[in-house]
């Protein structure tokens, strides 16, 4: 981004943060192709997206409090990496209390291995439960390795790694612990 | 994505509201406290609250919707806070005595202190770039806030300040309009 364009756009957050709702479409367009652009240079392609749609809307519903001295374009990148750096730490997080695969043995002739196996299944069910219907039915097609007609190959594959990221939120927000 | 991209937007723009609707009913927080802390010096609760409280939502309402409304607020409650003290004044010595005679002093705090801040809104009024709107806002919050003092003497203590706004307003509005 240019200086001219960068001014242009301190401006307009100020006049944005002073209640000028008029310039909201032009600051969003051109805030979105920035925002978006920056986080994929720092995360893979399905979180980079829910990184710049977080910080975009931080930084809109931060904008009254903008001061107008400030340079715009490091304040929203600023929002940007900080979203990206919670983004991370969750990921670090979810790999550190997820479960692995066989740490418990179950075997039909191990019953202890069972009940914590049938445990992990109830858990798993109300951690679900706790997702949206839309959330819910792209976990289920991706457990039958099913695609649904009605919806795009690359749409269904959006919906999915967001379930997921969704499913592992509330996995760690319940059974972190 | 284009249905994505307008979602977006429509959740930014409503994040953006949310956002200046907190930021304002933060804001107007000392709104609240100017009507406490005069309940707590005259003693008296129900119209100082009550006042402090239409203070405080159209404090809300007018940084929430920004601009030049906005920005008015807080020149607004500074000069009200001139007819408020005068109020408090009147209500804590309501009469001055000379020789023999001795006379109230309520109008003469709530008029008086009404024209100052009626002359200050003015000015602010004629020298902004939207000075109609300015004005309305600035005289709302300095108006409130003067009542909340001048309640304590009283209705006749609030509409002897509302006059005094206007009066004081009425030089700058002049000028303003000869300007033009």
């Amino acid at each position: 981004m240019d200086s001219a364009t960068r001014h242009q756009l301190t401006t307009l957050m100020a006049r944005l943060a002073d209640g000028d709702r008029s310039v909201f479409d032009t600051v969003y367009a051109e805030l979105w192709p920035v925002v978006s652009a920056f986080c994929g240079k720092a995360l893979p392609a399905a979180d980079a997206e829910d990184a710049a749609q977080q910080a975009l809307l931080k930084v809109f519903d931060r904008a009254a409090t903008f001061e107008r001295d400030r340079d715009a374009l490091t304040w929203v990148l600023s929002i940007a990496v900080w979203e990206i750096k919670t983004i991370r730490k969750r990921h670090a997080r979810s790999k550190i209390s997820g479960l692995a695969d066989n740490q418990v043995p179950s075997t039909p002739d191990n019953p202890e291995g069972l009940t914590a196996e049938r445990q992990i299944v109830m858990a798993a069910q109300q951690v679900l439960g706790q997702l949206s219907e839309l959330d819910q039915q792209a976990l289920i097609a991706t457990f039958n390795e099913e695609t649904p007609d009605d919806v795009a190959a690359a749409t269904f594959r959006k919906r999915r790694e967001r379930a997921l990221l969704r499913l592992r939120d509330a996995w760690s927000r319940i059974y972190a612990s | 994505m284009l249905a994505e991209q307008s979602l977006l937007r429509g959740r930014a723009k409503r994040a953006y509201e949310w956002g200046r609707l907190r930021h304002a009913l933060a804001g107007s927080i000392p709104t609240l406290l100017v009507g406490g802390m005069v309940a707590a010096l005259v003693r008296e609760i129900s119209w100082p609250l009550v006042l402090g409280s239409m203070l405080y939502l159209a404090s809300v309402a007018l940084l929430w919707f920004g601009r030049s409304p906005g920005r008015s607020v807080l020149p607004g409650v500074v000069y009200g806070l001139l007819p408020l003290t005068g109020g408090v004044i009147a209500r804590l010595h309501g009469h001055v005595c000379m020789g023999m005679s001795c006379y109230s002093t309520c109008m003469f705090y709530c008029v008086g202190g009404g024209v100052v801040a009626g002359v200050l809104v003015g000015r602010l009024a004629s020298k902004s770039d939207s000075p109609t709107a300015v004005f309305l806002s600035a005289a709302a919050t300095a108006l409130l806030t003067g009542a909340i003092g001048s309640s304590c003497v009283g209705v006749h203590g609030i509409v002897g300040m509302a006059v005094g706004i206007g009066l004081g307003a009425v030089p700058q509005t002049l000028r303003f309009v000869a300007r033009r």
